[in-house]
């Protein structure tokens, strides 16, 4: 048994406290533990690489730093295709870094339906607080690029309002692409205060040993023999994410109210085009979005560039050529939604989760009048085309063309994606409902806790990277008896 | 163009006396036909040619090479041709396409190679190129497809496994370091000097028996042989291209129809043949026959030329020559057409008629 | 037979691309080979669960060709294969039409992301 990491020659470790995932759950846990003097390892799945190993929303970003290339699909109908971050850092590393804290309804409508202690906006003000010091937030200090612009123009003639969103990137000019990723920042603060970090490791399975856990992991560094090890903690806290985390414990025997309640907001784009250029090179996804948790949707401008452009015209395979052609004048738009329910098992053998989402009518009338509405602000800010990602869909050029728009939308020919997936092991103390208690312990597994995206209760209508970090730290903050 | 500059003192040659040894060395002494000289400075060239064989040059050329006689299958004959050419260059155009035996395959393109490789290191050669062939690849998987220096090995048939497993021999040496190789793979090439069976294919159309399988739409990528000269001496001017490898062939693959229409009509209008005009077509099963026959007769050691260029036939063998544009400068000069002319001119010139 | 699945992906990205791509300098063209080995290592990446089926699914969509023109798909020039691509796009089986668009979507995304990475380098 030895401290030693694996490429040191040992197959055997131990720590007091064992995170699996390095997202923003898993880091900031990892970073608090470790800055009070505990003994931390931090596991992480996907490889160890720096917020500048590549181009923001590339081909190469796809390829290393997205779980199976970013083609993960949730299986319903319709399909919803999903993304995950597989890397030290995770989601943080590939996201728009578009920050919100947790909008006060929710937390009161969680506090509430799931008996959530110490959720309100004054508990987590401080862990907001405290987050927002450590990563920065910062606002664009050039123009609105053109797409934005259209989408406040819009906006405005509809009688909606446009916010520019802060984003967790630093206060530099051009800041658009980057990131405040956890590679950026708290994993090194992490590694300062003594935390180990184990890259290219999948724990496979976590059982109860000696009063404490025993993680069986696949480890497989590049260039190097994979093999198996183990490490033994005290205290494990599953950080994988919404599908990952309920995946393990369920592999591991885990299983009772454990990845039944997965919730995403479902989104779908659309690509306007206009009369003169709104598109440019470096626009990345701008922070400016329409609607929020008290509308049934809200909108924003997607990355668009022009392989995403030529893939949000797939639906479109007529126009796509022109379109690509004057893609200066076009841009993707998304909107997003909240509804459906979803569950994540675990493959046997292949040892993959199987992710499931069922959207109902209401959801599918929803995201219908989403369409209508993103698509009727964009004509009022001179939109000539717009194109949903809805197959069998002519392009829409007037108002006229709006009431053509099929409601509910039609789940077969329909094209959902998300990047926001929560709420597979949500916390609190109804235990009918809830897999973890109100700080993250899952109920009767002492010691074992969950810390990411599982654990929200619903989907939280925003952005949800604020709400996992915060929560994360306030739960890291109770487990040592600081809270 | 501007002569190339090999900055090499001594060029080394295998397969002097052969058909695209014979060009390059030409290439090496006098300059490509439409270029602006021959490389500079003048090197020190030294073929290695079959026994009993000679140059093929005019002899005020073949004066300006050093002959060493040898065979690439014994290694103290590829000492030979090495010896004290350290820094040099070599030309390994050394192989066979149509042996006598199955197993000289083997013999001559794999062990031969070896042997010269071995040779070269030996003697402190700087830079070996190697010459291969699109038969490592078998045919294009589609008719559209072009193999890039990326598509994975598919050898067809025993010359396919021969030039493949030459091709990894000459990585060996890359990868230890001990060598720079740079491998050209060259598809069919026509042109001066060619052997007896082009001049066959060129009687065959004249007389009406040239073969068309199925509708003619399968291409192959052809490479004339000064176009390949010109590949071959990037290949060894081109700092980049050390442990590189190219395709070299003409700008673009032509169909078997249009190979034949284009024959028939400068043996017709510039060369004064009576050609009958027709094509003996065959459906594209024949050459499906044609292959079994070939792989069955090749599994007993036999070998007959016929029925394997049959059996080529409705397949198609094309290539992409973007890389060699890309980072060599390569550009095809002779396209189908001059290159038939030429190829044409060389055998009434010889031999004075079909 | 061993290489259906590959060749297939390889004629289905080619006739895509001549169809839907056009560059007007091709000096920065990305390959189609390229745009081909990207599309193929995508579908590596898959999970296992839809990874089997895609490959099972370009098998039939392979072999679909013997009905209408006597040869697998792969051995057909792009004249032919075309129509086949364009009769599953518009049909009302969702999984020949998602089939389509699963790597319409791939090869485009695959070949404008090259375009911009060899622009970039210019």
């Amino acid at each position: 048994m030895s401290n030693e990491l694996p490429d040191r020659g040992s197959d055997r470790l131990r720590a007091q406290i064992a995170i699996i995932g390095s997202g923003p759950g898993g880091a900031i846990t990892a970073n608090e533990l470790a800055k009070r003097g505990r003994d931390v390892i931090l596991i992480e799945e996907g490889p160890d690489l720096s917020l500048a190993s590549c181009v923001p929303f590339s081909r190469d970003e796809m390829i290393q730093k997205y779980r199976n290339g970013g083609v993960t699909v949730a299986l319903g109908t319709p399909n919803v295709v999903y993304v995950e971050g597989r890397c030290v850092g995770g989601g943080s590393e590939i996201n728009s870094a578009i920050y919100h804290r947790t909008p006060t309804e929710i937390l009161e409508q969680w506090s509430a339906e799931f008996e959530v202690e110490a959720l309100t906006e004054a508990d987590l003000r401080p862990h907001f607080e405290a987050c927002e010091a450590d990563l920065g937030l910062s606002r664009r200090t050039g123009a609105t690029p053109g797409a934005s612009q259209r989408l406040r123009d819009g906006a405005s003639l509809r009688g909606a309002t446009c916010i520019e969103m802060p984003r967790l990137a630093p206060p530099v000019p051009d800041n658009g692409g980057l990131r405040a990723s956890m590679t950026e920042t708290i994993v090194p603060s992490a590694r300062r205060s003594g935390c180990r970090v184990l890259p290219d490791t999948r724990v496979m399975t976590l059982q109860r040993h000696s009063g404490g856990f025993r993680l069986d992991a696949d480890h497989a560094p590049p260039g190097g023999v994979p093999r198996t090890i183990r490490i033994d903690a005290d205290f494990v806290f599953v950080c994988g994410g919404a599908v990952q985390t309920p995946a393990l414990l369920r592999r591991s025997g885990f299983r009772r109210r454990i990845g039944d309640t997965l919730k995403l907001q479902p989104m779908i784009k659309v690509v306007a085009r206009f009369d003169s250029e709104v598109n440019h090179p470096d626009m990345w996804v701008p922070a400016d979005q329409v609607g929020d948790v008290s509308s049934r949707f809200s909108f924003g401008c997607s990355i668009s560039t022009r392989p995403h452009l030529a893939m949000a015209m797939s639906d479109h395979p007529d126009s796509a050529r022109a379109t690509l052609e004057d893609w200066r004048r076009a841009a993707v738009y998304y909107a997003i939604s909240w509804g459906g329910s979803g569950s994540v098992r675990s493959l046997p053998i292949v040892n993959e989760p199987l992710v499931r989402y069922r959207l109902g009518r209401e959801d599918l009338c929803n995201l219908s009048d989403a369409v209508g509405e993103l698509s009727h602000l964009l004509l009022e800010a001179g939109a000539k085309e717009v194109f949903p990602t809805v197959r069998g869909m002519r392009a829409i050029t007037r108002p006229d063309d709006l009431t053509d728009i099929p409601r509910p939308l039609p789940a077969q020919r329909t094209n959902l994606s998300t990047v926001h997936l929560s709420s597979s092991c949500p916390m609190g103390e109804n235990r009918a409902r809830c897999s973890v208690d109100s700080f993250g312990q899952v109920h009767d597994q002492r010691g074992l806790y969950v810390s990411d995206a599982s654990i929200l209760c619903g989907a939280p209508g925003v952005n949800p990277q604020g709400t996992i970090m915060a929560f994360a730290r306030r739960n890291a903050l109770a487990f040592l008896g600081e809270l | 163009m501007a002569p190339f500059e090999l900055a090499a003192d001594r060029i080394l040659v295998t397969g002097g006396s052969g058909w695209l040894g014979t060009a390059l060395l030409q290439a090496l002494v006098a300059g490509l036909p439409d270029d602006d000289g021959p490389p500079t400075p003048p090197p020190e060239l030294r073929a290695l040619l079959f026994p009993n064989e000679s140059l093929r040059l005019r002899e005020e050329l073949a004066n300006r090479v050093d002959v060493v006689s040898g065979d690439i299958r014994s290694r103290d004959d590829c000492n030979r041709l090495c010896e004290g050419a350290a820094g040099s260059v070599l030309f390994h155009t050394a192989g066979v396409i149509h042996p006598a035996r199955i197993r000289d395959f083997h013999d001559v393109n794999v062990r031969g190679t070896r042997n010269v490789l071995e040779a070269a290191v030996e003697a402190g050669v700087r830079r070996a190129v190697i010459v291969s062939s699109n038969s490592p690849f078998g045919s294009n998987p589609h008719p559209d497809h072009r193999f890039d220096e990326e598509s994975p090995y598919n050898p067809y048939m025993q010359y396919g496994r021969s030039k493949m497993h030459m091709e990894q021999t000459a990585r060996q040496f890359r990868d230890d370091g001990s060598l720079e190789v740079v491998i050209v793979r060259a598809p069919w090439f026509y042109g001066p000097f060619q052997p007896a069976r082009q001049t066959l294919f060129f009687r065959m159309i004249r007389d009406g028996r040239a073969p068309l399988v199925g509708d003619g739409e399968w291409c192959r990528s052809m490479t004339y042989v000064d176009n390949l000269c010109q590949g071959l001496l990037l290949a060894a001017a081109s700092e980049r291209a050390g442990g590189e490898t190219y395709w070299i062939a003409d700008a673009r693959p032509y169909s078997m129809r249009e190979v034949i229409d284009v024959v028939e009509h400068l043996l017709e209008s510039e060369f004064d043949q009576c050609c009958s005009h027709k094509r003996m077509r065959l459906p594209g099963f024949a050459s499906d026959v044609a292959r079994a026959a070939d792989w069955t007769l090749q599994r007993v050691g036999l070998y007959n030329q016929k029925i394997h260029v049959l059996s080529e036939m409705n397949l198609s063998i094309a290539c992409s020559i973007r890389k060699a544009r890309d980072e060599l400068g390569y550009e095809p000069r002779i396209a189908l057409e001059e290159g038939m002319r030429r190829s044409l001119a060389y055998v009434f010139d010889t031999q004075g008629e079909l | 037979m061993i290489h259906a699945h590959r060749d297939t992906v390889s004629a289905i990205t080619y006739s895509l691309i001549r169809e839907e791509c056009i560059e007007s300098d091709p000096s920065v063209s990305p390959s189609n080979n390229a745009v081909t080995r990207f599309v193929l290592e995508q579908c590596d990446r898959m999970p296992v669960l839809l990874r089997l089926p895609m490959k099972l699914l370009t098998l039939v969509f392979d072999a679909r060709a013997i009905m209408t023109s006597g040869r697998l798909f792969h051995r057909l020039p792009h004249q032919q294969r075309w129509p086949q691509i364009e009769r599953w796009r518009e049909s009302r089986l969702a999984i020949c039409s998602n089939f389509i668009r699963f790597h319409r979507g791939l090869v485009l995304y695959g070949w404008y992301a090259m375009l911009e990475e060899r622009q970039g380098e210019q």
